[in-house]
């Protein structure tokens, strides 16, 4: 069994699949706060209503991103604790690629980054772009886009549907391991942030705490 | 073996801890990366950048913690995790590897605050498994925690009983030492940095004491302008500033605030010994003063090692052995808190 993380966004994804990437199941829900207390009660349940078990874990596979810092660090600090635990492989799938892939119809996949930018990966192309609000809508408003609907209303993408990754996660981790069964590096794994933290140049004293 | 085999996780801030503790005592592993040099390039801790960073080296440090323990999954009794208080982005990462860990093999979850962490660094030994553990402080313990995040005074009655007596109105103790560190143009972080430029130096000043509503609560951000207003006056007179004498000036007048609300709270409540935590307890003048002035009332002063007192998973598995014990459970759904407090008892 796979399983799969998606959490780049306020939409949140899970799935299971059989080891050879046949869908098990696929649960999606919206979670603007609760990434922390929500992910792996659901991703237990989704377990249990399959009628499985952890322990049945063949791999784990995790939206790397771009996209919500926190929501891609719980779903990463999560996937890194399960596949730890049980010895098995985690595979990084950048996430609005599985976006695109699991909605044919759409032109480019939209997360948000803060207020006023976000990150599009426009079909045909490789790397997600840090792009500004006005851009976003006047190059994607009236087209076919993958965007969680907060996005969507806050940048005006008229023609949005929401996010659904999980299940592609867990189809391209499964091939993933068919071809390298060692996966990723679970010590370095990490999302794919395309921002340098907020911070480094220019560091308002406001923004600096010390704990 | 005496007590639960804890495996602890320590995520708060910038250093990654994991730590394998028995009975809330005998440290078995404690491992810690710390990202003080990649802080010092900005002067303080960037919350995102240590967020980042605890992502990256919280499976290494699990790793290196298991293998000195040598227990393996099976000789684990539970998973105790800090979910707060601290800087959320990193909180979350032990948070959430740590419920990953605790469902996949079936062991209970303890959540534990990280101040009362800082307290139970005072129960740890490094004593090997065949000899007799140290005795435990004993109650009322006063508890003085200071660090870059934390200045609370604490009675403690029993285990698991608190009183809030005092706390800083503004910066924290360590936060101070940082930001005065930043004015006289020390390398951070601040604390060893002031420390050092301090010994055997003359006060070249006498920095006011702060007044505060509460007896036993602290403020330091005036003494911080103070500083400035003294460093901002050799520059303005185009005179060299004498960086020795103000830092002792500053570490003294720290110092004295810390160390006089200590022992007039110690003196009140009639504890039986007065414990410190927290990464300020590594400050000599501070242990040495607070030493010298409680011995006047025979009172002893409990003081960890300096790689017991800065962040690390070892207190956090200490605070949980006893948190275990009084069967305190936490579930998947887990969350971390930033502001978290300790369930504090009415003041007495
Ligand atoms: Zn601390």
């Amino acid at each position: 069994m796979i399983v799969a993380i998606d959490a780049a966004s306020t939409e949140l994804g899970l799935a299971l699949a059989e080891r050879d990437g046949t869908p098990l199941a696929e649960v999606g829900w919206t979670s603007a706060q609760r990434q922390s207390a929500e992910l792996l009660p659901r991703l237990l349940e989704a377990v249990e209503g399959s009628g499985r078990q952890l322990r049945e874990l063949a791999g784990v596979g995790v939206g790397t991103g771009p996209g919500s810092f926190t929501g891609l660090r719980v779903a990463m600090s999560l996937a890194k604790g399960l596949a730890f635990a049980l010895d098995r492989a985690i595979v990084g799938v950048p996430s609005l690629a599985a976006w695109l892939e699991a909605d044919p119809e759409t032109e480019a996949a939209v997360a948000r980054a803060g207020a006023r930018e976000a990150y599009v990966l426009v079909r045909g192309s490789d790397t997600p772009l840090l792009t500004d609000a006005a851009t976003v809508a006047h190059r994607l408003g009236g087209r076919p886009v993958v965007a969680p609907t907060e996005l969507a209303v806050a940048f005006g993408l008229r023609r949005a549907t929401g996010p659904r990754g999980a299940l592609v996660i867990a189809r391209r981790a499964a091939m993933r391991l068919d071809a390298d069964p060692r996966g990723d590096d679970v010590r370095m794994l990490e999302p794919m942030y395309l921002r340098a933290p907020r911070g480094l140049e220019g560091r308002p004293q406001g923004e600096v705490r010390w704990l | 073996m005496s007590g639960p085999r804890i495996l602890a996780i320590e995520s708060s801030c910038d250093e990654t801890g994991v730590a394998v503790v028995v009975g809330g005592r005998r440290i078995e592993a404690n491992q810690v990366a710390t990202q003080v040099a990649l802080h010092a390039a900005t002067g303080g801790i960037v919350p995102e950048i240590a967020a980042r960073q605890q992502l990256r080296w919280i499976i290494p440090m699990l790793e290196a913690a298991l293998e000195t323990s040598g227990a393996d999954w099976g000789a684990l009794d539970a998973v105790a995790v800090t979910y707060g208080p601290g800087l959320i982005g990193s909180l979350l990462v032990g948070v959430n590897l740590a419920k990953a860990l605790a469902v996949v093999h079936d062991l209970p979850l303890v959540g534990v605050n990280h101040i009362e962490g800082h307290i139970y660094a005072n129960w740890l030994t490094d004593a090997p498994a065949d000899e007799p553990l140290p005795p435990e402080p004993e109650f009322p313990l006063l508890c003085l925690v200071v660090s870059g995040g934390h200045t609370q005074l604490v009675l403690m009655h029993d285990h698991g009983r608190y009183t809030l007596l005092g706390q800083t109105v503004d910066d924290a103790a360590g936060e101070a030492f940082d930001k005065v560190g930043r004015l006289l143009d020390l390398p951070y972080p601040g604390g060893p940095a002031i420390s050092e430029a301090a010994v055997g130096a003359i006060p070249a000043t006498r920095f006011p004491r702060a007044r505060t509503d509460g007896p036993y609560d602290f403020s330091f951000s005036g003494l911080k302008t103070a500083v400035g207003r003294e460093v901002a006056g050799y520059r303005e007179r185009g005179e060299p500033i004498p960086v020795d004498g103000i830092a002792a000036a500053f570490e003294e007048a720290v110092v004295d605030a810390l160390a006089s609300k200590t022992v007039v709270a110690a003196r009140e409540h009639g504890v039986a010994a007065v414990a410190l935590g927290g990464g300020v307890a590594a400050n000599r003048v501070l242990r040495a003063t607070l030493a010298e002035r409680l011995a006047a009332d025979g009172l002893p002063l409990l003081v960890p090692p300096p790689a017991w007192c800065t962040d690390n998973g070892a207190m956090i598995g200490a605070a949980a052995g006893f948190r275990f014990a009084a069967g305190d459970r936490a579930d998947a759904s887990l969350e971390a808190i930033p502001n978290l407090a300790l369930p504090w008892l009415e003041a007495p």
